[in-house]
């Protein structure tokens, strides 16, 4: 179990330190955001540099987990951690559905430009 | 010549091309301009030609060398995976893509079995898309890159008996124009070449007949030299295009003027 919790820590620290890079890389602030900050409208990332970040984790992690998870269902640091804790560890999937069923108030989906122009010309 | 206009040829290391359907026609042309300005050349077809022998022996075909071939289906969503899995392990990264590959069959859509409409579309469309799509990520993690898609002057103009060819084709400006936009903050370039008839396997099955009449509404008088394309096409990839992005160059001796 230890080694279940260190695991999913390295994951996490290396979705933070990723975000960081690519914030300082961009001149945008980068200091004390946690799980729950939003990645466009807490920290300002565009859509594409949200596909940087995934590409960056990609390298990181060896996992992409986007060809199975909807990048449209990501709107929190959170919500990408888990992505990656349960693409790299499945069985984590279980627990994380939970939690996000006892978090049901969550803020609507980061929807990146590209979806929310898609929806509007629909 | 700044950075920000992201000429593969500025990198330290020769500069890596993606060619699909490299063993023949256009396709061999371009491997041959890209080799001849010092690119590294990576290539696939579904089998080995002696002309990707002769160009194995003079490059070499390992990472060492300047020239990859693999066998590829290009309708194989795995075969194509691996392709480029294979070219960036080997060579770190890939900085220009040609989307070359593609089919055609004439017909009158009324009589066309779906079946063949489906591999149309999966060669000429679906697999340009992945393969575009998979680049595309070494290509932003760069923050530099061209891309090129081979389209036709029938994304143009209309010409019966090739109704899903041209769909393919006119889908794959679309893909141009909108990926241009996408990956332009990137400093990734997309454009199109729409060659028009040109010396090639696909007008050498027209009759003389039909070549005539092509050469007569042409308003230079003629079919294109293959190597005339392949210059559009060059530079368009190269840096020598390197404020062009979301273009169709049309390729054709004025025949859609």
């Amino acid at each position: 179990m230890l080694a279940k919790n260190d695991a999913a820590d390295q994951v996490a620290k290396t979705v933070f330190d990723t975000i960081t890079d690519l914030l300082e890389e961009q001149g945008l602030e980068s200091n004390g955001f946690d799980e729950q900050a939003k990645l466009v409208d807490t920290l300002g990332l565009k859509s594409m540099d949200i596909a940087q970040v995934v590409l960056m984790l990609e390298d990181e992690l060896d996992a992409d987990p986007f060809q199975e998870i909807p990048i449209t269902s990501i709107r929190t640091v959170g919500d990408l951690i888990n992505a990656y804790r349960v693409t790299l560890d499945p069985s984590l999937a279980a627990d994380l559905n939970a939690a996000a069923s006892d978090d049901a108030s969550a803020s609507q989906p980061v929807a990146t430009g590209t979806s929310r122009r898609a929806n509007r010309r629909r | 010549m700044t950075s920000s206009q992201a000429d593969p040829l500025s990198t330290p290391e020769a500069p890596v091309v993606l060619i699909s359907g490299g063993s023949r026609g256009l396709g061999l042309s371009l491997v041959d301009r890209f080799l001849d300005q010092g690119w590294r050349v990576a290539t696939f077809s579904r089998s080995r030609t002696s002309e990707v022998e002769k160009r194995e022996q003079e490059h070499g075909s390992s990472e060492a060398g300047r020239f990859i071939w693999l066998a590829v289906d290009g309708s194989d969503e795995d075969q194509i995976r691996q392709a480029v899995k294979t070219i960036v392990k080997s060579w770190g990264r890939i900085d220009t893509l040609i989307n070359n590959a593609g089919t055609g069959n004439d017909g009158l859509l009324a009589l066309q079995r779906m079946q063949d409409v489906d591999q149309l579309i999966d060669v000429n469309l679906r697999s340009a898309i992945l393969l575009t799509q998979l680049c595309s990520k070494s290509m932003i993690r760069n923050s530099s890159g061209s891309i090129v898609n081979i389209s036709s002057v029938n994304s143009v103009r209309g010409h019966s008996g090739v109704a899903v060819y041209s769909a393919t084709k006119a889908a794959l400006d679309g893909l141009t124009r909108s990926l241009a936009r996408e990956l332009g903050p990137r400093n990734i370039r997309v454009n199109s070449v729409a060659p028009g008839y040109f010396e090639s396997e696909m007008v050498g099955e027209l009759s003389d007949e039909a070549k005539k009449r092509i050469q007569r509404r042409t308003p230079l008088g003629r079919l294109a030299d293959t190597r005339e394309i392949t210059e559009a096409v060059y530079f368009l990839a190269s840096g020598q295009g390197s404020f062009i992005t979301g273009q169709v160059l049309v390729v054709d001796g004025g025949l859609t003027c």
